[in-house]
């Protein structure tokens, strides 16, 4: 059995992919036929025993040239499953992205079909529950009217703000607006007539008490559009999980 | 103040107007991809996506509202009827255009969905709507959803300029049968319904054809001989496309050369092309011939209907039956259900304890079979046991009956065997078709995919073997089925034997007959 190698990388995107790319790096250099020894770990997480341990310095070059070889050896489709695979909470999301572009630069894209495999199994759980929340999320996502800008609030559980700007860039090309993830500390800025940059690292104070009558009219609107006598809050329970609510306006 | 005592206005306007289109069923977003023009508010997305869901489970994708509930007509079911002593309001073009913009971009709605009371005439009210949503298209520079409803009898030209403006269009075919329509909307006639469905269905294709995308009827089961007659079609349709390129390709060079005179002067855009643009420039018009806007998609997410379930005595299936004409003779995007609710208390409608909502979801369940799964209605009812059971599923219910059909080998049944097997669906049968390629699939796996197993495991077998000693027997099958999809109530109901027989206590209204 070989050693087992563990790359712990910063807990973002570009962290997952430097730490990719130098996954790589170190398999070409085992001698041995590779057998899926190295994991990825995001973030600070439990030392694990019997394995050697790798400190990933982010490095933006390594990011670029392992999304240009995904996309152009495997196809776009192909990178954004993997994209979604990797904005998932998980803590294997990085070793089964690496375990499947082992497969993938080996076999070719029909990997994705093979369900039967572990690894592709995997990353398309990954991917769809990411793309499920992210279904619900581009519809709940709310913004508030301050005057000269537009900002939304919320709380996902998995990293959505990366796959979410450009869907609104795309809507509202003539709008200020902010996309804040609160738990990530995580925030899409978007200036009218650019392109959504990426913040991170700052945290937003959204000043309270601003007074927005469409709001008003919204909930009112809300209300009436139930029909009592097929009331069922079950259903409703089902397709609005209680958790997205947090900062929807018509639940505030 | 004075704003303050308009927003109260439009405050009372929103709250009766948007009660009164709570009715209308339809509420999707659906079927048509559009990206964002870079400049303006609005896109739309294929797949829809539904903003909010209210207490009774159904989502909010559009701002649903009248026009007005203002109406000439007395049909028996409508809150809104001429007879009915309501409070009436209008809004005006302004202010829908106003409202939808700034809900739609505090993302609380995908676009707009605007019905309304029939005002003075049909043709009246039908160009209401159109001014609306003309306004909302140029001025507000909307980019976004429009679900429109076409008025019964309002003129041709009107619905057909409206539909280049809308996205959706819909005229609600309101009972399943022309007798109940005449009971029940004794102001409406089936043929002002059933005119402007052909018109926009007519529309649809054509501009379809015009602009080179296929129609959406590939993925339903079609008889041979409207097969063949698509087939003819296509030759036809091959010949238009031929001018369409042609014309596309006169346009932009057309265009290109603008640009260039507009920059170099004449003398470098005449060039060697020059004789080639003025060729295809004669043949402009002729192949912009009937079209009113060869730069629009006329109805691009197709057209809908809907029906209330449960005022007439129809049959289910009569009305499925309805549902798959509908859908092979007027290329129907989707049609939708309405289970019936008595809001005015009228005497002459059915009083049912609450509105048939078990009903309802039956024929939902019937309709994605027509529409995805290549069932045909006499497959799932006939005139002998013309109803759907309350107690499984449509398909469960079928594969039931046809157990001479199962079990099926997973690794090797095609695509259409495998849809017609309960718990897999369209896209656990695609993965099992894209797997299976690799390796033999064992029941693990096809949990992995998505199968719902617990339906399955009686109609499959993996590698030539079920997953458990399974009687392929009726009956049997029958009560398992049932007892998964509610055991509670199976457990309550006698506390003995729960056998299939008792099912006879219910009568196929579901009241109990003890």
């Amino acid at each position: 059995m070989s050693e087992q190698i563990v790359l712990r990388c910063e807990d973002s995107l570009e962290g997952i992919f430097t730490a990719l790319f130098d996954a790589f790096v170190c398999k070409n250099k085992m001698k041995a036929p590779y057998t899926d020894s190295i994991s990825i770990a995001a973030g600070e997480g439990e030392m694990t025993l019997f394995a050697r341990e790798i400190e990933v310095q982010t490095d933006a070059q390594k990011v670029q040239k392992t999304v240009y070889s995904i996309q152009s050896r495997l196809g776009y489709p192909v990178y954004d499953t993997l994209l979604h695979a990797l904005c998932h909470f998980a803590e294997d999301r990085g070793t089964a992205v690496l375990g499947y572009l082992v497969r993938a630069f080996a076999q070719g894209r029909g990997i994705s079909d093979q369900l039967a495999d572990p690894f592709a199994l995997r990353v398309m759980e990954l991917s769809r529950k990411v793309d499920n929340e992210l279904d619900k999320l581009l519809g709940f996502v709310r913004f508030q009217d301050l005057g000269s800008i537009l900002v939304a609030q919320l709380a996902p559980k998995c990293n959505m703000v990366p796959l979410m700007m450009d869907h609104f860039s795309d809507r509202f090309p003539d709008e200020n607006f902010i996309l804040y993830d609160e738990n990530r500390n995580l925030a899409a800025v978007h200036e009218a007539g650019h392109r959504c940059v990426l913040v991170s690292g700052e945290q937003l104070q959204i000043p309270q008490g601003h007074m927005d009558y469409f709001a008003v009219l919204w909930k009112q609107y809300f209300a009436t559009m139930e029909i009592r006598e097929r009331h069922n809050e079950q259903c409703q329970n089902h397709l609005l999980p209680k958790w997205y609510r947090k900062y929807m306006t018509e639940w505030n | 103040m004075r704003e303050i005592l308009q927003m109260d206005r439009i405050m009372e306007k929103l709250t009766i107007l948007s009660a009164a289109a709570r009715y209308d069923v339809a509420c999707t977003s659906s079927g048509v991809q559009r990206g964002g023009d870079g400049t303006h508010t609005g896109n739309a997305y294929a797949s829809g996506i539904c903003h909010a869901f209210t207490g009774d489970g159904r989502c909010i994708s559009l701002l649903k509202i009248l026009y007005t509930n203002d109406c000439i007509y007395d049909c028996k079911y409508c809150r809104n009827r001429c007879s009915n002593d309501v409070k009436r309001v209008s809004f005006t073009p302004e202010e829908i255009c106003k409202l939808t913009m700034e809900f739609y971009r505090r993302n609380y709605i995908e676009g707009l969905f605007l019905s309304s009371g029939i005002l003075h005439s049909p043709d009246y009210t039908m160009g209401l709507l159109y001014e609306t949503l003309y306004l909302l298209r140029t001025k507000y520079h909307f980019n976004g959803y429009i679900h429109v409803k076409g008025i019964p009898g309002a003129s041709a030209d009107l619905l057909e300029l409206t539909g280049y403006l809308a996205d959706r269009m819909s005229v609600n075919l309101e009972l399943p049968t022309a007798d109940a329509l005449r009971q029940i909307a004794p102001n409406k006639v089936r043929k002002n319904i059933l005119s402007p469905m052909r018109q926009l269905q007519n529309g649809i294709r054509q501009s379809r054809e015009f602009h080179g995308v296929s129609s959406m009827k590939s993925r339903m089961y079609l008889d041979e001989k409207t097969y063949y007659n698509q087939m003819a079609e296509m030759k036809e349709s091959y010949a238009r496309l031929q001018d369409y390129h042609d014309g596309i390709a006169a346009i932009r060079e057309h265009k290109a050369r603008q640009s260039a005179v507009q920059s170099w002067g004449e003398e470098i855009a005449g060039g060697e092309n020059s004789s080639r643009v003025r060729n295809v420039q004669k043949k402009l018009p002729q192949i912009t011939r009937g079209l009113m806007r060869p730069d629009r998609y006329f109805v691009p997410a197709g057209q809908s209907t809907q029906m209330v379930i449960g005022a007439s005595d129809e049959s289910d299936y009569q009305i499925i039956s309805v549902s798959e004409a509908l859908y092979q003779k007027f290329e129907m995007k989707r049609i939708f259900y309405s289970a019936f609710i008595n809001v005015n208390h009228d005497s002459s409608l059915p009083d049912l304890p609450g509105p048939p909502l078990l009903r309802e979801h039956r024929l939902y369940q019937a309709d994605f079979l027509l529409r995805f799964y290549g069932f045909r209605a006499d497959e799932l009812l006939s005139e002998k046991n013309p109803n759907f059971n309350e107690q499984i599923d449509p398909k469960c219910n079928w594969a039931v009956h046809h157990l001479e059909l199962f079990p099926v080998e997973i690794n090797r049944a095609d695509y259409y065997t495998l849809l017609r097997v309960p718990g897999i669906g369209t896209k656990s049968a695609r993965r099992i078709m894209a797997a299976r390629r690799y390796a033999k699939l064992d029941f693990s796996d096809l949990k992995k995919i998505g199968v719902v197993l617990k339906r399955a495991v009686y109609f499959i077998t993996c590698k030539g073997k079920m997953m458990y000693h399974t009687r392929m027997e009726e009956g049997y099958i029958t009560r398992n089925l049932m007892y998964q999809e509610r055991p509670m109530q199976m457990l309550l109901s006698d506390g003995t034997v729960q056998t299939y027989e008792q099912l006879s206590l219910f009568d196929d209204r579901g009241k109990i007959v003890v």
